[in-house]
């Protein structure tokens, strides 16, 4: 009886998961177990760790192309909007947003969080490597045209 | 000032039933991009906005939802799915605040069996009124006007049974209990409108 709901109170290391991705580039990823804030976001965006003598940025954003789409095409900048002990939320800004998810196979985003000692839950766990790559389907994206027609829209 | 006039009496006269009859004719429209179809972004997002209207979703649900069962997140079916705001594989997510309508119609039920157990007449009576409001009033309309969102989250849910945890089986086990319902519902009220066909007329029907 004693031992009767120790599982609950077991410290569980934060897993993320891309929850949304809007047609506008935001970008929302949750994790299941608050973490601490990183002081500073331009750590995130810029921040670089040696991984297996290869130095590669603490959070990496990668476009896995569909099946019939131009890699090319898909040349990207991200930027950390917000942060909050569970959600993280980033926007992307394509160089022709218009082509991704246009037609056919979908492509997908994948998330690579590099430095598991930048997102370290409250309880002092780190990300578990399964869960240290994401990925989520990208739904198709509005071009800067599209975008200034829609902020219009909002404002209106 | 005839037009305003016109305006308002045409919002006043309307009847509600009218009005929930263009929100189910509204729901089936707005699925229309669950078809293989290329959905252009903004149509999306505009799709994205009229669905929260259709699905009647007055807040989110599902962070609640997570918590309260652990649900661990899903990805959508596609994104042509997320797009009409169906986020999940899950049934009660899905549902967002259609879920609340019907805890509330559950509670109505509590509150109207503790009241016709009552000794007090007038809360007895009370109870009896609700009782006869309970099935033939909230709970066909909030069914019906339910019944394409309810018929989509069972169906993927059903798609992605799994039995991994306590809360995701009792997921499925909510899935499949609301698709025999689903079923069920629309063949017994046409069983009981046709054996009550003759009284329908009766004031002791109504």
């Amino acid at each position: 009886m004693d031992n009767l709901g120790d599982e609950d109170f077991k410290p569980v290391s934060p897993k993320p998961h891309v929850t949304k991705i809007e047609q506008d580039g935001v970008v929302e990823i949750t994790f299941s177990e608050p973490i601490e804030l990183v002081p500073n976001l331009t750590i995130i965006t810029n921040g670089t760790v040696d991984v297996d003598g290869k130095t590669s940025p603490v959070l990496e954003l990668e476009i896995f192309p569909g099946e019939d789409s131009d890699p090319a095409k898909f040349n990207f900048t991200f930027k950390v909007v917000t942060q909050t002990p569970t959600k993280l939320t980033l926007q992307m800004v394509f160089d022709n947003a218009r082509f991704v998810s246009a037609y056919g196979d979908k492509e997908k985003l994948l998330v690579y969080f590099r430095d598991p000692l930048i997102f370290i839950g409250v309880n002092g766990l780190v990300i578990e490597q399964e869960h240290r790559n994401i990925t989520r389907e990208m739904p198709a994206q509005l071009s800067e045209r599209e975008k200034e027609v829609q902020e219009v829209i909002e404002v209106i | 000032m005839i037009l305003l006039n016109a305006v308002v009496t045409i919002l006043v006269s309307a009847s509600l039933n009218e009005l929930l009859g263009m929100v189910n004719a509204y729901q089936l429209i707005l699925m229309m991009p669950l078809l293989m179809v290329t959905l252009p972004p903004n149509a999306g997002m505009y799709f994205a906005q009229l669905m929260t209207i259709a699905a009647f979703e007055v807040f989110d649900t599902k962070p609640f939802l997570d918590r309260l069962l652990r649900l661990e997140p899903t990805d959508p079916v596609n994104s042509n799915y997320e797009a009409v705001g169906l986020e999940s594989l899950y049934f009660l997510h899905n549902m967002g605040t259609l879920v609340l309508a019907f805890v509330f119609f559950m509670l109505e039920a509590a509150v109207s069996l503790l009241c016709r157990s009552s000794s007090h007449r007038k809360i007895k009576e009370f109870g009896d009124k609700l009782h006869k409001q309970l099935f033939w009033g909230s709970f066909i309309t909030l069914v019906t006007e339910a019944y394409s969102m309810l018929t989509i989250s069972c169906m993927i849910n059903l798609r992605f049974l799994s039995w991994g945890s306590f809360s995701i089986g009792m997921m499925s086990v909510f899935a499949i209990l609301t698709t025999l319902f689903l079923i069920a519902f629309p063949a017994y009220l046409g069983w009981l409108l046709k054996t009550n066909f003759q009284n329908l007329e009766l004031k002791s029907f109504k």
